[in-house]
């Protein structure tokens, strides 16, 4: 059994179909990169596996629990999934320390004091311990990035979803976010990545699933993939972002 | 026009109007309490509940703005005795201005949380906590903050407005101000002192409020 396993979904708002029979199976560990054009439905494949969208046809499993039975306690389910998305979501009213423990605090129970550890910890890991008093709007759009990302690690979820997340950074900014990807990365993480850093994705990622209106058009393995795309539609889409 | 100004039989009755003062701001103040709670609990069930608490709360905000305060007060004090309610001049006077605070603020309440974005509520959902969670922790805030200029305004309008209880014979300032005037007989002196009271009251409501937002609201 998969980690994560999506069989045949199909997700729709009102009668435009958004995902259109999506199967996909996650290993323990692996890293998928998820590319596509803008519209493909790359986000939304991410959102329907914490549960954030719910679908219409088909069935998403995490570790064997079936994340659009009803019956599912999503709040449990989603202490293991962490989710990174484009525009940060930080609580601007909230400090560092307090946007990394609110959840540790009050869905883990994590006494105050051991919190702060597990807040310096996981800032540690994304080169921030400096700032753990600082605000949201103290901080670059690389940094915010990196507090979203150890808010999420200090879950310790067992898969990250990472929707687009160096999208809306300054370019020079970028770089700082992919490196701790890449830590994670190291560390064997199960990830899924939305991303158009395609150099990034044939270096950590080992699958790449190329969706395109709906469908997963084309998968395998990164650098082959990317290298010798099989259907005019991935071509188009890589000469079109490596350009 | 040579009017003679002449306080001091007016100012001999100061005990009067300090009963009534007192008065004033007790209603004043339970009833912002009371107002803010209805607020937040009206707005969060106009905004995230079912259908069946939604239209209910939209029913009493409607109703309740587009209808006199005196009328409202009027029906509690005088009508509901009808149907074997009945209460004392202060308790009808908070319960009808809980019920016009409760209204305006569900109102304004609402508008904050709709400002806030989609976005922040789905990354609370996405670390595991619960509505209720999301609500408090990441929510409220912002969403006070952001209406609070407009709360507060509602809130000094609203100890300005207590001022109607004087027709259901509560005691408080003006109440106060129409006794001495009748005894005194100087009405411009009664009335002048009065719009400086109120005008004092609303000044330092208005200066607690200021500080009340930077104590809680503005951080750094
Ligand atoms: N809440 C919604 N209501 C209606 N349509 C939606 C909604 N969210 C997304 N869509 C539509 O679903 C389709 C897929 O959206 P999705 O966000 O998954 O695309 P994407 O591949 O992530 O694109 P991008 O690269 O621009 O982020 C789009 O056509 C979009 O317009
Ligand atoms: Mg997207």
């Amino acid at each position: 059994m998969s980690l994560v396993e999506l069989t045949d979904v199909v997700k729709r708002y009102g009668t435009h179909t958004v995902l259109n029979g999506v199967s996909l199976n996650v290993e323990r560990g692996e890293i998928i990169a998820i590319i596509g054009r803008s519209g493909s439905g790359k986000s939304t494949l991410l959102r329907c596996v914490n549960g954030l969208e719910p679908i219409q046809g088909g069935t998403v499993t995490f570790d064997g629990t079936i994340v659009n039975d009803p019956g599912t306690d999503l709040r449990k389910l989603r202490q293991h999934v962490g989710i990174v998305f484009q525009s940060f979501n930080l609580f601007p009213h909230l400090s560092v320390e307090k946007n990394i423990t609110l959840a540790p605090k009050v869905v883990k129970h994590v006494p105050p004091a051991e919190a702060r550890q597990l807040a310096e910890a996981v800032l540690r890991k994304v080169g921030l311990a400096e700032k753990i008093d600082a605000y949201p709007d103290q901080l670059s759009g690389g940094q915010q990035q990196r507090v979203a990302i150890a808010r999420s690690l200090a879950m310790q979820p067992v898969v990250m979803l990472f929707d687009e997340i160096t999208s809306a950074l300054d370019p020079e900014l970028v770089g700082e976010v992919l490196k701790v990807l890449e830590e994670m990365a190291r560390d064997g993480m199960t990830m899924m990545l939305v991303t158009h850093e395609i150099g990034f994705a044939r270096k950590v990622a080992n699958r790449v699933v190329f969706m395109h209106e709906g469908r997963i058009w084309e998968e395998g393995p990164a650098a082959a993939t990317l290298a010798r795309p099989r259907t005019p539609e991935l071509e188009t889409f890589l000469s079109a972002v490596l350009h | 026009m040579t009017y003679s100004f002449q306080f001091r039989d007016v100012f001999a009755a100061w005990e009067f109007l300090l009963d009534g003062l007192v008065l004033t701001l007790e209603l004043s103040l339970v009833t912002m309490v009371a107002g803010l709670v209805i607020g937040l609990a009206g707005a969060a069930g106009r905004v995230y509940g079912p259908a069946w608490i939604r239209r209910p709360i939209a029913v009493y905000v409607e109703t309740i703005r587009n209808t006199p305060l005196i009328v409202q007060l009027f029906l509690i004090f005088f009508g509901l005795p009808s149907a074997g309610l009945k209460f004392d001049a202060n308790t009808a006077a908070f319960i009808a201005l809980s019920i016009n605070l409760g209204a305006y603020s569900i109102e304004i309440i609402r508008a904050g949380l709709e400002a806030i974005p989609r976005s922040q509520i789905e990354a609370g959902q996405s670390l595991g906590l619960s509505g209720l969670q999301v609500f408090r922790h990441v929510i409220v805030f912002p969403a006070l903050k952001l209406m609070y200029p407009a709360l507060a305004s509602q809130f000094v309008l609203l100890m300005l407005a207590t001022s109607v209880v004087s027709q259901i014979s509560a005691q408080d300032l003006f109440h106060m101000a129409s006794i001495i005037q009748s005894r005194t007989f100087r009405d411009f002196e009664v009335y002048i002192l009065v719009a400086a009271a109120y005008l004092a009251l609303a000044m330092i409501f208005r200066l607690l409020f200021a500080g009340l937002y930077q104590l809680v609201f503005a951080r750094r």
